[in-house]
C-alpha cells in the first residue's frame, strides 16, 4: 500500500495556503488604493481592524461578508485568516496521517498541539 | 511621520531580504523599523507576528519537500513553543511598552549567535548513543547534503531537555512578535545535537507554528490592522524569497558587515526608545 509522504502533503498545504493569502493581500491593497485614493495607512480607521473573539466564527463571518460585499477590508481580513489556517491545517493533516500510519505516539503529540491552538483560537 | 502602505511594503521587503541572507527571520528587523515609522510597539509586534507565518512557511515548504526538516522533532518541540508563544503574547499585551523595548534590544543581541554560526558551519557525524526518551520519540533523520556530496545521518539526543528549553524560545517569540530563530537553532544544535542544515530548516518550520500560536492571542487584541499586516506580509515574503535566491551570489563578508551595522543600529534605537518612552 502506497501513501504519499507526509512531507509532500505538508509542503503543498504550506505553499498553496501562503500563496493564496498573499494574492488576496495584494488584491486588497490595490482595492484599498483605489477606494481611498491614497496608499497612506490610517491607524485610526476602525474599518481596517480585525476583531475576533471566536476565530472560527469570525472566519465564517468574514467569508460570507466577502461574498456579499467585496471590498479591501473583507478580502484582506479573509486573506489573513487563511494565512492563520495554513499551519493549523498542516497540524490537522499530520494528526490524520499519523492515525493512518498507526503511529499513536505521534497522534497524541500532534493532538496536543492541535488542542492548544484550537482552545486559544476559540477563547481569545 | 507618514505611514504609507508602499513605504511599509518596501521596508518589509528590505527586512525580509536581509533576514533571509543571514538565515534569520525578518521580524526582528521589521518591528524596530515600524516603530520608527510611528507604529506603536505593541501594534508592530501583533501585526508582524501574523506575517511571520507567510515568510516562514514559504521557505519551509521547500525545506520539507527536500526532507531537510525533521518533521517529528518539529511536532514534539511545537508542544513547548506553542505554550510559550501563547503565554508570551499574553504577557506582551499586559506589560508596559517600555519593558518590551528593553527585551527587544536584549533579544536582538542574541542574533549575534547566528552570525558566529555562519562562520563555522560544520557537519559532524553523530555516532553518540541515543537516550531512551529520544529513541522512544523516533527522533532521527537523514538528508542529502549537496555541499558535502553525501547523505548525513543523525540521531537527536536529550529531547527531555531540549523540549522544555523551547518554552523559553516560544515565550520570547510570542512576547516580541518575532521568530526567535537564532535561539531555536541554538537549542537544536547545542542540546539536541542536530546538524546545521536540519537545524535551520526545522527551526524555520517551527517558526510558522509559533507565529500562529502568538497570533491566536493577538488576533483578538484589536491591534491587527489589515492594511498594515497585508503590506508587511507581501513585502517581507517577496524580500525573503529574493534573498534566498541571491544568497549564493553575495560574498559572506559583505552580508556580515551589512547585517552587523543594521543590528547595532536597531539595538541602539530600541534602547533609546525604551529610555525615552513614558
Amino acid at each position: 500500500m502506497k501513501r504519499p509522504a507526509l512531507e509532500k502533503i505538508i509542503s503543498y498545504i504550506l505553499i498553496v495556503g501562503v500563496m493564496t493569502s498573499l494574492i488576496m493581500e495584494a488584491v486588497g491593497l490595490v482595492l484599498y488604493a483605489m477606494d481611498k485614493g491614497t496608499t497612506e495607512i490610517d491607524l485610526s480607521d476602525p474599518e481596517a481592524y480585525i476583531s475576533s473573539q471566536d476565530f472560527f466564527a469570525y472566519v465564517i463571518g468574514v467569508a460570507t461578508l466577502t461574498l456579499s460585499d467585496f471590498n479591501y477590508a473583507s478580502v484582506m481580513a479573509l486573506g489573513l485568516a487563511l494565512l492563520m489556517l495554513t499551519p493549523y491545517l498542516r497540524v490537522v493533516a499530520s494528526v490524520i496521517y499519523f492515525a493512518f500510519s498507526r503511529n499513536y505516539k505521534y497522534v497524541v503529540i500532534t493532538l496536543i498541539v492541535l488542542a492548544m491552538l484550537t482552545v486559544s483560537l476559540i477563547t481569545h | 511621520m507618514c505611514l504609507d502602505a508602499i513605504t511599509v511594503m518596501l521596508t518589509s521587503m528590505f527586512a525580509g531580504f536581509l533576514g533571509s541572507l543571514i538565515g534569520l527571520g525578518g521580524g526582528t528587523i521589521v518591528i524596530p523599523i515600524l516603530t520608527l515609522l510611528g507604529v506603536p510597539l505593541k501594534q508592530a509586534i501583533a501585526n508582524s507576528m501574523i506575517t511571520l507565518i507567510a515568510t516562514s512557511s514559504g521557505s519551509a515548504s521547500a525545506y520539507v519537500r527536500e526532507r531537510l526538516t525533521n518533521v517529528k522533532a518539529a511536532m514534539y518541540l511545537e508542544i513547548f513553543t506553542v505554550i510559550g508563544a501563547i503565554v508570551g503574547a499574553t504577557i506582551a499585551l499586559l506589560v508596559p511598552s517600555r519593558y518590551l523595548y528593553f527585551f527587544f534590544a536584549a533579544f536582538l543581541s542574541s542574533s549575534f549567535y547566528g552570525i558566529r554560526r555562519k562562520m563555522l558551519v560544520k557537519t559532524p557525524n553523530h555516532d553518540a548513543a541515543q537516550d531512551r526518551f529520544s529513541k522512544w520519540l523516533e527522533l532521527e533523520g537523514s538528508y542529502y547534503d549537496e555541499s558535502l556530496g553525501r547523505v548525513v545521518n543523525y540521531k537527536i539526543v536529550k529531547a527531555h531537555v531540549g523540549g522544555p528549553a523551547m518554552i523559553v524560545a516560544g515565550l520570547a517569540a510570542g512576547m516580541l512578535g518575532i521568530g526567535a530563530g537564532a535561539f531555536k537553532v541554538a537549542i537544536h544544535e547545542l542540546i539536541l545535537k542536530m546538524p546545521p542544515k536540519a537545524s535551520s530548516a526545522t527551526s524555520n518550520f517551527i517558526i510558522g507554528m509559533t507565529a500562529l500560536a502568538g497570533s491566536t492571542v493577538f488576533i483578538a487584541s484589536g491591534l491587527v490592522n489589515v492594511v498594515l499586516a497585508g503590506s508587511i506580509a507581501v513585502g517581507a515574503t517577496v524580500g525573503s524569497m529574493t534573498g534566498s535566491r541571491l544568497l549564493p551570489k553575495i560574498g559572506d563578508k559583505t552580508i556580515r558587515i551589512l547585517f552587523l551595522s543594521v543590528l547595532i543600529y536597531l539595538i541602539l534605537q530600541m534602547v533609546y526608545k525604551g529610555v525615552t518612552s513614558p
